[in-house]
Parts: C-alpha cells; sequence; structure tokens
C-alpha cells in the first residue's frame, strides 16, 4: 500500500485538514483510502462531518461498524502507534502496508519520532506549511543537512495562503525559491474550512466553490501519480546526504 | 482576475466589485531577516557538517548518520543570489543596515510617484 504521511515540524498548519482533503480526494478519483487519525486530538474525523463524539475504531481493531465518509474508511491510529512494539511491526511488515489501498496517516507535529518512523515505510512525506514566520523558522528541522528542494520523498504545500497580507506574499516567493519543484500545491486561507467543520459537513459538501479545494485538487494530482508510480520501499525516507543537487525546475504550483 | 475570484463573483452575480491585485516591490524582499537568517542556517544550506551543526541535528531520516553532508550552494541564483556568502571585505552590518534603509528610501520614493 502506498502509505502517505502528512506531518509538519509546526503544528497549527492545517495538517489534519490538509490530510483529510488528501484522503477524500484520493477516494473521488477511485482509490481505496484509509484515513488514519495518529493524533491524540482525534481531530481529522471533523474534516469529514463527523461529530467529535464519535468513536473512530483503531487501526488493528476488527470493527463491525465500520465509519465510512465519501468512501473514506476512517481509524485511529494513535492508540496502535503508541504500543511499545509498533516500529518492531513496522520493520517486520506486520502492517498491511503493500497492497492497493492508500494510507493517509495524520501524524501531530510534535510526534516527530513517530513521524520518522512511519516516513521509512511511506511512498511520500506531505508537509504543510503556512506563510508565516514562526512555521518558516521550523524549516531547519526537516531534514537538516539537506537542501530542501532535493529532498526526494517530501512534497510540500502551503497551506492557508492569504495574498492580502505582506509577510504571506512574501513568504509564498521565499517558499517558492527555496522548496523549488518540492512545492507541489498552494491552499489559500478559507474561513468555509473552518465554517464546514462547524456545520460537521465536509468542505466539498459546505462549499463547493471554495477556493481551498483548488489547492487540494493540485495536491490530490500530484499524490496520486506518487501512488500509482512504480514503488520502491520508503520513498519518504530519506537517502544519506546527496551531493550537489541542479537546481530544481519551479514549482508547477507557482 | 484570478479565475476562483472571476468563478466567486459570477456565482453571486456581482459584477460591480473593484479588483485589485496585490503586488510588491522585488526589493521588499530583503527586508526580512528570517529569510537571510533561513538561507544562512547550515541545516538548510547543507553545510551542517562543517560547522559542526551535524552533531546538534537531527540525526537522518530513518536513524542514518549523516555522514555525507551535502555541501552548501556554491552559486545560488535569482532570489537567492542576493544572499550571498559574506566575503572578509564584505560591508559590516551597519552597512547592511544602510542598504536596506536606501531600499526603503527608494520604496517610498515609488510609492508617492517622486520616482
Amino acid at each position: 500500500m502506498p502509505l502517505i504521511v502528512c506531518h509538519s515540524p509546526k503544528g497549527g498548519v492545517g495538517t489534519s485538514f490538509v490530510a483529510a482533503g488528501l484522503a477524500q480526494g484520493l477516494s473521488m478519483l477511485g482509490r481505496d483510502v484509509v484515513a488514519l487519525d495518529m493524533t491524540a486530538q482525534d481531530g481529522l474525523k471533523l474534516y469529514f462531518g463527523i461529530a467529535p463524539d464519535q468513536r473512530l475504531p483503531d487501526f488493528d481493531e476488527e470493527a463491525v461498524d465500520q465509519v465510512v465518509v465519501n468512501g473514506v474508511l476512517l481509524r485511529s491510529g494513535w492508540r496502535a502507534a503508541h504500543e511499545v512494539d509498533f516500529a518492531d511491526g513496522l520493520r517486520a511488515g506486520e502492517f498491511p502496508f503493500d497492497g492497493e489501498t492508500i494510507y493517509v496517516a495524520d501524524v501531530a507535529s510534535t510526534d516527530v519520532a513517530l513521524a520518522r518512523q512511519l516516513r521509512d515505510h511511506a511512498r511520500l512525506h506531505v508537509c504543510p506549511l503556512t506563510p508565516t514566520a514562526m512555521a518558516l523558522a521550523q524549516l531547519p528541522h526537516i531534514s537538516p543537512g539537506r537542501t530542501l528542494d532535493a529532498l526526494t520523498g517530501t512534497a510540500f504545500v502551503l497551506n492557508q495562503l492569504d495574498e492580502t497580507r505582506r509577510f504571506a506574499r512574501h513568504a509564498a516567493v521565499f517558499l517558492r525559491e527555496l522548496l523549488g519543484s518540492n512545492l507541489v500545491a498552494q491552499i489559500h486561507r478559507d474561513e468555509s474550512v473552518n465554517e464546514a467543520v462547524g456545520m460537521q459537513q465536509t468542505l466539498a459538501r459546505y462549499a463547493p466553490a471554495s477556493a481551498a479545494l483548488a489547492g487540494l485538487a493540485t495536491l490530490v494530482t500530484v499524490v496520486d501519480g506518487h501512488c500509482t508510480a512504480p514503488a520502491t520501499h520508503g520513498d519518504a525516507a530519506q537517502p544519506a546526504a546527496p551531493g550537489p543537487s541542479p537546481k530544481p525546475s519551479k514549482s508547477a504550483a507557482a | 482576475m484570478r479565475s476562483d475570484a472571476a468563478n466567486l463573483l459570477n456565482r453571486l452575480g456581482q459584477n460591480n466589485f473593484k479588483y485589485q491585485e496585490f503586488r510588491d516591490n522585488f526589493a521588499d524582499m530583503e527586508l526580512w531577516p528570517l529569510f537571510e537568517a533561513l538561507i544562512r542556517d547550515p541545516r538548510i544550506s547543507g553545510e551542517a557538517g562543517h560547522r559542526g551543526e551535524a552533531a546538534r541535528s537531527e540525526p537522518a531520516v530513518g536513524g542514518r548518520p549523516d555522514a555525507n553532508p551535502a555541501p552548501a550552494r556554491t552559486a545560488p541564483g535569482g532570489l537567492f543570489g542576493r544572499y550571498e556568502e559574506r566575503s572578509p571585505d564584505e560591508p559590516s552590518p551597519r552597512s547592511t543596515a544602510d542598504v536596506r534603509s536606501l531600499l526603503q528610501q527608494l520604496n517610498d520614493r515609488v510609492a508617492g510617484g517622486e520616482l
């Protein structure tokens, strides 16, 4: 299975929103998708229009009542991921990460160790960022010692972009230059994202003309291309630091 | 007009909005020291190993040692070309501040229609 790990070094940048939108978009393309909430906050389901008090079955649970929204099967992976033998299980291939199903994992920003473990087995690491100074300041923590435009298994998403704000515009230009073709999508800030959660609806249903959906669609296309490409084990695990890298082309989303 | 804005206005049946695109003077980009700090950060430039930063940095993904860090970009182009490595005869921080001040003055004069 292609495992897609959504993780950012900065909290509050919309990682759960990106993971939910990615899962729903891939499902709309006809893929079998499982959305895994690997966070203690248990907030991924809110972007699927699910009530806060509805429990998601655990990842490794034989669930009778499945939770499926827009074709996406939702599971909680937080408990399983924090079992003492989770890392050993990953290494031993005990998890079904080799079929046709695409697993989209939402990992909390603070859970760096889990993100690193999962990236070793992932097809792609999706890293959301926001055009804020605090988010940019976390860039050195993503893959220390490597130029970010040379990472082969990481796709960056600029989320909550508001071009009426000066710093956001400058940050977008800066990130396009810094990340090159690894910046695969820009998602515009849209209050309807918040309102959709408040309405307990998916964004596509609540605000089908939302500007945020256009950016998500771009991301979905890129990720789907990664999922359908021939796999090599742990694509998102970065190899040892490379030598000089050629200057990448400009971002397709630029 | 961007297509999403045009679509939205069409859906709303509104055609009397004044549309403004926000543009920036390219020189404004020089005014954020954070950008320059990030470009010079050895963990991003790939110089971590040369500056002893590797020991403080997180290990490579998967726990593999970062034995052969990537060298720094030697000839950054585009925007980052302006963040070139400092040389011994590089202007002092005060000179840099003067340059920024000059750029700001130029921006102000352009905005005021003087230039």
